[in-house]
């Protein structure tokens, strides 16, 4: 199991130069940088000089090797907008899209599986019915525009909550959480649904039913416990998705999350900030992969064999779970 | 029991075709009926409405009638030059329609033939795509997206191409599995024993028994493809207003939003509708392929 | 129809306390959008303390389906159970209220799946899933229930260290023998054995057969024993009921079916059987397969492969036509004095 974790863990390295890689190249050599926006009223001397400090008289590939360099050292450089160190700026970000992740996905794990569980037991049922409709009314609205229809209702009209910002502590939160956990919500419903239904007939639950084990448990022990995988797997990729992708929604709310330094920096052509934020993001979502994939030893005895026989697993999303996983996958791709 | 259930589902409808068979039982699914004929409707729009739509009624402004609520007349109400939103949202339809299509066939046309090439020759190469992929997931396709609009810039065909690019992992992954799945098939084997060439062998027996899979997604992507299109622009970094697509329709309509909600309200619907329509296929087809998944 | 033959039986077989199980008429449809599957059609099966029944039938015969239905687990839907009565030590199982059918599921009456691969739960030790069904029946401690389960891996010829192992880490006949002691750890005065050995090699399936056959010695246990391995049921069996179509066409003592047959399916069945003092007989396999069960007749669904069939076999309804006390066949063409199938009193 140690060995597992350490060599996952190892597998970051490659993960964070392929992103560091793909999104240096691509902010950098998009037109104008940050120094052109800053350094408007500077100078002609004083910007050549700036250009110089930064590397900006070198070639591109001389800057990523810098920025490797800098990076292998701890550092992900220095924002030229904020002037300020890019971990620094991040960290300081990081608890607001943190809190965002962690109520929308409590909330949507609180609803979700109870539902989906239900739906499955109660299959072709109105409750069935019903939640699969508004599974898939939630699924293909805009998260923005959730956001925003929500602020006009119980802001604007209603004057019940907080539209904006983090100023109010968890009554500014609930906006935010429901418009991120309204998709999240329906992914799970989902998934739990037809994990469920998956394993609603099987034949160890007819054995669990003969041997007299009451119904109540035959669902909620026997089946539930085998339907977590994929559970737990889009659990993972939505926690991961609201910690990277709640950009929208956090610009809808003035949150101040990483999300919206992402798009400031954007906006202003501020490489290193917007590189150093990706993959910081990417770590976060590696990271949360990694703890889903440790869960799944929990949940099942096979994989936790597979991990400590010194992990014979070629590459995610094959071997013996890759039948739970092409479930999971086949959601996760709705959304 | 087992032989049970067997004899159960098998007898139904003995002596139909594969796609008969997918047909009928597509059809007995109303959400995706529903869906499908909401997406023939948007279609048949999207791709007729420069013939029969006046212009005048979509870019002509009329600054008496400016931020007019819903009414007779205006269906949808009016934005800050006096148009009609209900015109400028169907004509929308052309624009947020284009965009997850392109989007999608983008993504398509990388991701496919780079699942296809990992999953048929196996060893090194499958695992450098596979690798690639991992990498390029790791990041948020969103933040992919917005990435890829800052290096292009910002036009209507970057945006597409922005977000297919985004999208070409999870069509590289179902390619691969889907391609696993028939490349030891006996007829691939023939095939290869017949002498035929790597790529003839992909593309003329191994893809078109993928092609399930792959349709599924197509669907579900169009419907992913349009979100993020409108997402961005309303990031700002996607379309332009005053350019009628939906999501900068609702982009030009946050500036008004107290008072004048509606101007948010409708577009969103557009899109939701829309984004809707091609989840209930989407799911109705994969059931259909799958009906194990169903009952 | 039914009115009438439940009069009959009625008549016949009084309820006998003592008897374990009694199942009187059952009928059990699957019905799904499309079409109705009769699954099992007016079966009535009586069995004493200690007796072996062998339900014998080809696939799809219905076996499985009247041993669920004892346990009133048809999967409902698509399962309906349309009528009859199911009394298992007196309780009327498909009436009684759900907290008492769990009480009856396990300690009264339990079941041995057929495929041991699916049949126990994978994320669960196998110790915990014995345990799991005494804790529910005799109301003690965990630790108790660990001690039981642990005995009875024993008593199934597994160490007793195992009981903190996995499913999978057993193989196909290990996993058998636990599934057998989950089906015996509450004592149960019946045991519904729904082909115990089909799944596994030959020689792991005489040792499940001799375990059976000792826990049956030692707790004088009723059992069904489900199989279309008539060699099974020779060895095992005190008397045979033959399934065919969802019908019980020949019941009778182990030697009355074994040694005077009377049904044409019956005799079929041991003409298709291999017989290894004559190596040079041909094998007479029976022609045609099982009717569609969503079309039977009216009349005999057999006719259509029997070779004595006769035109009005498929129309009209058969009555059971009784040799003995205990062996009867379904079957009209004994109502012509004289008839015989060629395999009788071999």
């Amino acid at each position: 199991m140690h060995r597992y974790i350490i060599k996952r863990v190892l597998m970051l390295i490659p993960i964070i130069i392929g992103v560091s890689f793909i999104v240096f190249f691509m902010m950098d050599m998009a037109e104008g940088n940050a120094l052109d926006l800053i350094g408007l009223d500077f100078s002609e001397e004083k910007l050549a000089e700036l250009y110089h400090q930064y590397g900006y008289d070198r070639s591109v590939f001389y800057r990523y090797l810098l920025y490797i360099k800098n990076l292998f050292h701890g550092s992900l450089g220095t924002s030229i907008i904020y002037k300020k160190d890019v971990l620094d700026l991040y960290l300081q970000r990081l608890p607001a899209t943190l809190k965002l992740a962690s109520a929308s996905v409590l909330v949507a794990v609180v609803l979700s599986i109870p539902l989906g569980i239900r739906a499955a037991t109660h299959h072709g049922s109105l409750t069935d019915n019903a939640s699969m409709v508004l599974a898939l009314v939630g699924l293909s609205m805009p998260n923005y525009w959730l956001g925003l229809m929500l602020a006009v209702l119980f802001a604007q009209k209603l004057h019940w909550l907080p539209s904006s910002g983090d100023l109010n502590g968890i009554w500014s939160l609930i906006l935010p959480a429901i418009t991120v956990g309204t998709g999240l919500m329906a992914t799970m419903t989902r998934t739990t649904r037809s994990s469920m239904l998956d394993v609603i007939r099987q034949d160890y639950l007819r054995t669990a039913r003969a041997k007299g084990v009451p119904e109540k448990r035959v669902i909620n022990v026997h089946a539930l416990r085998n339907a977590l995988i994929p559970i737990i797997t889009v659990v993972g990729t939505e926690m991961g998705k609201a910690l990277g992708g709640a950009v929208v929604t956090e610009n809808v709310f003035a949150w101040p999350g990483v999300g919206r330094l992402i798009i400031e920096a954007v906006n202003q052509r501020d490489t290193a900030t917007v590189t150093g934020c990706i993959i910081l993001t990417a770590v976060m979502i590696s990271i949360v992969q990694l703890i889903v994939d440790i869960l799944y030893a929990f949940v099942d005895p096979r994989l936790r064999a597979e991990y400590s026989t010194g992990g014979q697993r070629s590459r995610r999303k094959t071997g013996p779970r890759a039948a739970a996983l092409g479930l999971a996958g086949k959601e996760g791709a709705v959304a | 029991m087992s032989g049970r259930q067997k004899t159960l589902a098998a007898p139904a409808h003995r002596g139909r075709s594969a796609g008969g068979e997918l047909w009928h039982r597509f059809k007995k699914n109303k959400g995706a009926m529903l869906g499908l004929l909401i997406l023939i409707v948007l279609i048949g729009v999207a791709l007729t409405v420069d013939f029969w739509l006046d212009q005048e009624l979509v870019i002509g402004q009329n600054l008496r009638e400016k931020l007019q609520q819903p009414n007779a007349k205006h269906w949808f109400g009016t934005d800050e030059m006096g148009r009609d939103l209900f015109w400028r949202t169907v004509y929308g339809t052309r624009f947020s329609m284009a965009i997850g299509f392109v989007a999608v066939i983008i993504s398509a046309i990388i991701g496919v033939p780079l699942g296809a090439v990992a999953g048929y020759y196996g060893g090194k190469l499958e695992t450098l795509i596979m690798r690639f992929t991992d990498i390029f997931s790791a990041i948020p396709s969103i933040l992919m997206a917005i990435a890829i609009v800052s290096l292009l810039g910002r036009n209507t065909v970057n945006l597409m191409l922005a977000v297919g690019i985004a999208a070409v992992p999870q069509f590289t992954r179902v390619t691969r599995a889907a391609v696993l799945t028939v490349k030891n098939a006996e007829f691939v084997e023939a095939a290869r024993a017949l002498g035929k060439t790597d790529a003839y062998i992909i593309f003329v027996h191994i893809l078109p028994n993928c092609l399930s899979p792959i349709i599924v997604q197509v669907t579900l992507r169009v419907a992913g493809a349009i979100i993020s299109a409108s997402s961005l622009s309303f990031l700002g970094i996607g379309i332009k207003p005053p350019t009628p697509e939906w999501g900068s329709l609702l982009t030009a309509g946050k500036t008004y939003i107290m008072g004048h909600s509606y101007l948010c309200l409708f577009p969103g619907l557009a899109i939701m509708l829309t984004v809707l329509a091609f989840n209930m296929v989407g799911d109705g087809l994969r059931d259909a392929m799958d009906p194990r998944l169903k009952d | 129809m039914i009115e009438k033959r439940q009069d009959m039986n009625a008549s016949r077989a009084p309820a006998v306390e003592g008897n374990i199980l009694e199942v009187r008429d059952l009928t059990v449809h699957f019905v799904t959008e499309d079409e109705t599957v009769q699954a099992v059609s007016n079966i009535s099966i009586t069995l004493k303390k200690g007796e072996i029944l062998g339900l014998v039938g080809e696939t799809g015969a219905g076996k499985t389906t009247t041993a669920l239905a004892i346990l009133n687990l048809v999967p409902v839907p698509p399962g309906v159970v349309k009528s009859g009565s199911i009394r298992v030590c007196g309780k009327d199982v498909l009436n009684a209220p759900v907290r008492e059918l769990e009480q009856i599921r396990g300690s009264d009456v339990s079941m041995i799946f057929q495929d041991p691969m699916t049949s126990l739960n994978p994320v669960f030790t196998v110790g915990d899933q014995i345990a799991e069904s005494v804790m529910m029946h005799d109301k003690c401690s965990k630790a108790e229930a660990w001690e039981r389960a642990e005995e009875m891996l024993e008593l199934v010829g597994i160490p007793r260290e195992r009981a903190y192992e996995y499913p999978h880490q057993f193989s196909g006949g290990m996993k058998q023998r636990v599934v057998i002691a989950i089906a015996l750890s509450c004592n149960p005065k019946l045991l519904l054995a729904d082909e115990p050995t089909t799944a596994l090699d030959v020689t792991i399936q005489a040792q499940v057969l001799d375990l059976m056959c000792d826990l049956k010695e030692k707790f004088d246990t009723s059992m069904i024993f489900i199989t279309h391995d008539l060699g099974i049921i020779a060895e095992i069996c005190d008397r045979v009921a033959v399934m065919y179509a969802g019908r019980i066409i020949e019941e009778g003592t182990l030697e009355e079916i074994f040694n005077h047959t009377k049904h044409p399916y019956t005799e079929g069945l041991f003409n298709s059987l291999p017989n290894i003092e004559d190596r040079t007989a041909k094998l007479r396999p029976i022609p045609g397969l099982m009717p569609d069960p969503t079309k039977l007749p009216k009349g005999c669904a057999f006719a259509p492969r029997c070779p004595y069939a006769r035109p009005e076999c498929i129309e009209t309804p058969q009555e059971p036509k009784y040799f003995s006390d205990t062996h009867f066949a379904l079957c009209s063409a004994y109502s012509e004095p004289g008839f015989r199938i060629d395999r009788e009193e071999v």
